[in-house]
């Protein structure tokens, strides 16, 4: 399964959903900043890769988890990603898109404006991360959700098709 | 099978008449006055915001869809590259064609409209004009991004 998480941007809350999903942080703690930082796709992607689909790696079920941003629009990304299933004979419960945008909190907002947007890395970069910081446990437990829904689906019908076209989660709001 | 992907990004589907021309659906040297239809049943369809519009098969047997999404160019271009990607699409037989008509006073004035309340009919207006007058492009690059393609396999 493919399993994207995507966000405004796609280099802060989805890095770290991702990251999250994928043990590279941990999920009974809150890291710290170096941690957060040393994730290399954290706070380093440039606005010309909106709308990349970016792999990070790979979970322990064989998932592959990928990154993207997709600004406001997360109706483009599930619209694209439906259309090309169809289109190209690609089946709808390999893929979810997993919106975490609902996650970032305005520090975040703020602080990624100015890193990536304006290019003070300086201010902005500190202030994302302590945001992050702050939302650590609410974007770890969407994670949880994530991974739970994952295993039962899997539990529920192994081989068997089931699922939406792009099955989409958003562990609070729909995609 | 060879696909083509045609992408446009402003809110009338381009890519759609675009895609039409190359099916045969629309004649490839003038505009037909069919093309207000065409325009209004995709409409209805809701085909914006990144909905493909299944278009067709061309004369040659190419499949033919379309993508639109307004002022959001980059970011579904990237989206659809990127996504052909990760599922291991053979770009041999996937052409992505951007339709990027030339910019001009009537295109900047129904993109005006559009946007005013109660001047919706005069931007339709606009856009059927503007339309004829691109006309030529779109059934020039359309053929010549797939002759391209073709002459390159």
């Amino acid at each position: 399964m493919k399993i994207i998480y995507h966000c405004f941007g796609g280099t802060h809350s989805s890095v770290t959903a991702a990251c999250i999903h994928l043990g590279l942080l941990p999920r009974d703690r809150v890291p710290g900043c170096r941690e957060l930082l040393d994730q290399k796709l954290f706070d380093r992607r440039e606005m010309s890769d909106i709308g990349k689909i970016t792999f990070v790696g790979r979970d322990g079920l064989g998932n592959e988890v990928y990154v993207v941003g997709r600004r406001n629009r997360p109706k483009l990304l599930c619209n694209v990603a439906e259309g090309l299933s169809v289109l190209f004979g690609i089946k709808h419960e390999n893929l979810m898109l997993v919106d975490v945008s609902s996650y970032v909190s305005p520090s975040m907002r703020a602080g990624g404006f100015m890193s990536r947007r304006m290019g003070l890395v300086a201010i902005g970069r500190p202030l994302v991360t302590w945001g992050t910081i702050r939302n650590y446990r609410r974007l770890a437990a969407a994670v949880e959700k994530v991974l739970s829904e994952i295993t039962r689906t899997r539990e529920k019908a192994p081989g068997k098709k089931e699922g939406n076209a792009a099955a989409s989660i958003t562990p609070e709001a729909a995609c | 099978m060879n696909t083509l992907i045609l992408i446009s990004s402003c809110s009338f589907p381009l890519s759609a008449v675009a895609g039409s021309i190359l099916t045969g659906e629309l004649p490839d040297r003038h505009c037909p006055g069919k093309i207000r239809e065409i325009i209004f049943a995709c409409e209805k369809n809701r085909y914006s915001e990144g909905r493909m519009c299944w278009i067709g098969t061309a004369p040659d047997g190419t499949r033919v869809a379309a993508f639109t999404a307004r002022s959001g160019r980059g970011i579904l271009v990237n989206l659809v590259n990127s996504f052909l990607e990760i599922n291991n699409i053979d770009k041999n037989c996937c052409r992505i064609v951007e339709i990027n008509p030339p910019a001009g006073l009537r295109l900047f004035l129904w993109r005006l409209a559009l946007e005013i309340p109660l001047a919706g009919r005069t931007g339709k207006i606009m856009m059927e004009k503007y339309i004829e007058k691109i006309y030529p492009y779109l059934a020039a690059s359309v053929k010549l991004d797939w002759d391209w393609q073709i002459s390159h396999n």
